[in-house]
C-alpha cells in the first residue's frame, strides 16, 4: 500500500534520494516547458504563447488521473497523502499577490530556481527579493496573526464542497481542463503577434482531448462504492465482526457516555422513522442507513478535529447496526462500534422503571431482530427513563453500579496521516 | 589558431535549441508529482526553501530573535536544522535537473531575458519586487505555484483550487495594466 513514506520502507537515505530523483523530473519538466526564461514564462500572460497553461494544466490532469485511479484500486491511500488544507482569505490574498508578483518578477519560487541555475541573471534577482520577501512576511505576521489564521476550513476537497465522489470530480475537472486547452489555444491563435513564435494547434489535440476525457471518465467508471471498498478491507475487519470485538454492551455505551471529560460519544440511529419515534436514545443522531453515506464526510471531520471520537450505532436488533457499521468502516471512519443487541437489549436492561410504569411492554413475538421487541403505549421517543443515562442525581446510583459489568471493548485510535507537508 | 576553452565556456556555447512541446513537457511534471506523492506521500513544494533559508539566515545573525518570531520558530531555533527536511533533498534534485537540462538543450546561458522597453537593470529591479511580492504572497497561501496549483491542484484540494485562480486572474489582470514591461 501506497504511499511508501507511510510504511517507512525506504528509510531516511531512501527517501532522500527519492526526492532528489523527483526534483530532476520536476526541473526538467519546467525547463522543457519553456519556464528557464521569464521572458517565455510571461508569453502566456500575453498570449504570445500559451505555455504556462499547456504545462501546469496537463500537468494537473496527469497527476489527478494517476492518484484517484491508484485510489479507486486500493493502491494509495488517500487519507495519508498531503491534501492542502484550506485557509479561505489568507488563500485569496496570497494567491492575488502571487499573481501580481509573477508578472512584475517574472518567475515564481520553482522556476526562479531552475532559472538562477540556467544563469538567467534575472533569477538570482528575484530569488534574493523572494527572501526579502519571506523575511518580510515572517517578521510582520504578528501584525495580521488573526487574519492569517482566519477561515480555516481544514482538508477540504472538491467532493466535500460539491456532495460527490472524487470520480465524478476527477470526471468534471478533466472536462473543464480540456476546455480551457481549447480556449488557450484559440487565444493564443487570435491575439499572436509579430513577435511569436509559431505554436500551432497540434494535428493529434482532438484525439488527445478524447482520449483524456475517456481516462477521466474511465476513473469514474472504476470508482469503488461502499460495497467494493468493504470487500477490499472485509479481510481484516470481517474478524472483528465475527469475534464480537466492536459490538458493545449497553453496560459500556452508558458508562462511555459518561466519560464526557475525556471522550466524544457520537450515538447514530440507524432506523426508520417509525421505530425511532417509539423510543430512541436522548442523545443520538437520527439517520437511517440508507441516507448514512451522505453523513460520512461530517463523521470524518469530526474524528479528524476530536480525535477521540468514538462513534456508536444502534439499531432495533444488530442487523441494521451491523450493516451501517461495515458502511462506515468501509468509508474509514475510525473507532466505530455497534451495540451489542441494539436498543432491545438496551431496554432489557434499563427499561425497568418504563416498564412497571406501563409505558414500554413485553412484546410476545420477540426475537426477530428487524423489530423492536417491546410495545410502547405511546410514541413517546426520548421521554422514557432509559432514554437518558447520564449522569445525574437520578443516574449515579446506576452508573455506580454497572460501570464493572462489562468487558470493555473501545480502544480509541489516534488519527492517521500526515504528519506535515506541502510547503511548510 | 583556435581559441582554447574552458569547460564553463563549453557548456555556455553549446548550441540552443528549441523548448519542447508544452504538453510534453506538462506530462512529465504530472508525472514526478505522482511519485512524489506515491512515494513520500507530499507534493512537490518550492516557496518553502525560501522559508527555511530564511529561517538559517536569521539564526546566523540573530538566534534570539528566532525565538520572539512564530513564523521562525517554525523551521529553526535550538538545536533545529532549517534544512532538515524533504524540501531540502527535492531542491537540490531540482538545481540538478535544471543544470542537467539546461546543458543539454543549450540554454545554460548568462542572460537577462526581458521585453523589449525594459533595460538589463530596469528588469532586475523588477525581478527584485516581484520575487518580493510573490514570496509574500506564498507565505500568506502557505504554498505556491508548486506547493498550492499544482500538488494541491491535483489531489483536488477546494482551496488550492481558488489559490490557483485567484492566482491566474490577477496575473492577467497585473498583465494588461504592466504592458510595457513585457512588450
Amino acid at each position: 500500500m501506497f504511499p511508501l513514506a507511510s510504511i517507512h520502507a525506504l528509510g531516511k537515505v531512501g527517501l532522500a534520494f527519492a526526492e532528489i530523483l523527483i526534483g530532476i523530473g520536476f526541473a526538467f519538466g519546467l525547463e522543457i516547458s519553456g519556464f528557464s526564461n521569464s521572458y517565455v514564462l510571461t508569453g502566456q500572460f500575453y498570449f504570445r504563447n500559451g505555455r504556462v497553461i499547456k504545462s501546469m494544466f496537463t500537468a494537473i490532469l496527469v497527476a489527478m488521473v494517476l492518484i484517484f485511479a491508484s485510489v479507486a484500486v486500493g493502491l494509495l491511500d488517500y487519507d495519508v497523502i498531503w491534501v492542502d488544507p484550506t485557509y479561505l482569505w489568507p488563500g485569496i490574498v496570497g494567491g492575488a499577490l502571487m499573481g501580481i508578483g509573477i508578472i512584475i518578477g517574472g518567475y515564481c519560487p520553482g522556476t526562479s530556481i531552475v532559472s538562477s541555475t540556467a544563469l538567467k541573471k534575472d533569477a538570482w534577482f528575484f530569488v534574493l527579493g523572494g527572501l526579502v520577501g519571506t523575511f518580510l512576511f515572517s517578521e510582520t505576521e504578528r501584525l495580521f496573526h488573526y487574519f492569517y489564521n482566519s477561515s480555516f476550513y481544514g482538508r477540504v476537497t472538491l467532493m466535500d464542497v460539491f456532495h460527490v465522489n472524487a470520480g465524478v470530480v476527477v470526471f468534471f475537472m478533466a472536462i473543464i481542463i480540456v476546455l480551457t486547452f481549447w480556449l488557450n489555444e484559440w487565444a493564443v491563435n487570435k491575439f499572436k503577434r509579430e513577435d511569436t513564435q509559431p505554436y500551432p494547434t497540434p494535428r493529434w489535440a482532438p484525439i488527445a482531448s478524447v482520449v483524456a476525457l475517456l481516462v477521466a471518465a474511465g476513473v469514474w467508471a472504476i470508482w469503488p462504492s461502499w460495497q467494493q471498498r468493504w470487500n477490499q478491507v472485509a479481510a481484516t475487519q470481517e474478524p472483528l465482526l465475527q469475534q464480537r470485538q466492536v459490538q458493545i454492551s449497553p453496560y459500556e455505551l452508558a458508562t462511555t457516555l459518561n466519560k464526557t471529560k475525556t471522550l466524544q460519544t457520537i450515538v447514530i440511529d440507524v432506523r426508520d422513522d417509525y421505530s425511532y419515534n417509539l423510543f430512541h436514545l436522548r442523545w443520538s443522531r437520527h439517520i437511517p442507513v440508507d441516507e448514512l453515506l451522505a453523513a460520512v464526510p461530517e463523521f470524518r471531520k469530526m474524528a479528524k478535529e476530536t480525535p477521540a471520537t468514538v462513534f456508536v450505532i444502534v439499531s432495533n436488533g444488530e442487523d441494521q447496526a451491523t450493516q451501517a457499521w461495515k458502511i462506515l468502516v468501509a468509508e474509514k471512519v475510525p473507532n466505530v462500534y455497534l451495540l451489542e443487541g441494539g436498543l432491545n437489549d438496551w431496554i432489557k436492561v434499563f427499561g425497568e422503571e418504563d416498564m412497571a410504569e406501563g409505558k414500554i411492554m413485553e412484546a410476545k413475538a420477540a426475537g426477530d431482530t428487524q423489530l423492536l421487541d417491546y410495545y410502547f403505549a405511546e410514541a413517546l421517543g426520548d421521554r422514557y427513563r432509559a432514554a437518558d443515562m447520564l449522569a445525574d442525581p437520578d443516574n449515579d446510583e446506576i452508573i455506580e453500579k454497572i460501570k464493572d459489568q462489562f468487558v470493555p471493548k473501545i480502544k480509541v485510535k489516534g488519527p492517521s496521516g500526515p504528519a506535515g507537508g506541502g510547503c511548510g | 589558431m583556435a581559441e582554447k576553452k574552458s569547460w564553463f565556456q563549453k557548456l555556455i556555447d553549446r548550441p540552443r535549441k528549441p523548448y519542447a512541446n508544452p504538453y510534453v513537457g506538462g506530462v512529465l511534471l504530472g508525472l514526478s508529482l505522482f511519485f512524489s506523492l506515491l512515494i513520500t506521500a507530499n507534493g512537490l513544494g518550492a516557496s518553502a526553501i525560501f522559508a527555511r533559508t530564511n529561517g538559517f539566515l536569521v539564526n546566523l545573525v540573530a538566534p534570539h530573535h528566532v525565538d520572539r518570531v512564530p513564523q521562525l520558530i517554525k523551521v529553526a531555533g535550538g538545536a533545529k536544522n532549517p534544512f532538515n527536511n524533504w524540501i531540502t533533498w527535492e531542491v537540490l534534485g531540482v538545481i540538478l535537473g535544471a543544470f542537467a537540462s539546461s546543458v543539454l538543450f543549450g540554454r545554460f546561458k548568462p542572460e537577462t531575458p526581458r521585453g523589449p522597453h525594459l533595460s538589463e537593470k530596469g528588469r532586475w529591479v523588477m525581478a527584485f519586487f516581484g520575487g518580493m511580492i510573490f514570496l509574500f504572497g506564498a507565505r500568506m497561501a502557505r504554498g505556491c505555484t508548486s506547493g498550492q496549483v499544482l500538488s494541491g491542484g491535483s489531489t483536488l484540494s477546494a482551496g488550492s483550487w481558488l489559490i490557483g485562480l485567484v492566482m491566474f486572474a490577477f496575473a492577467f489582470a497585473t498583465a494588461a495594466v504592466v504592458r510595457k514591461l513585457w512588450s
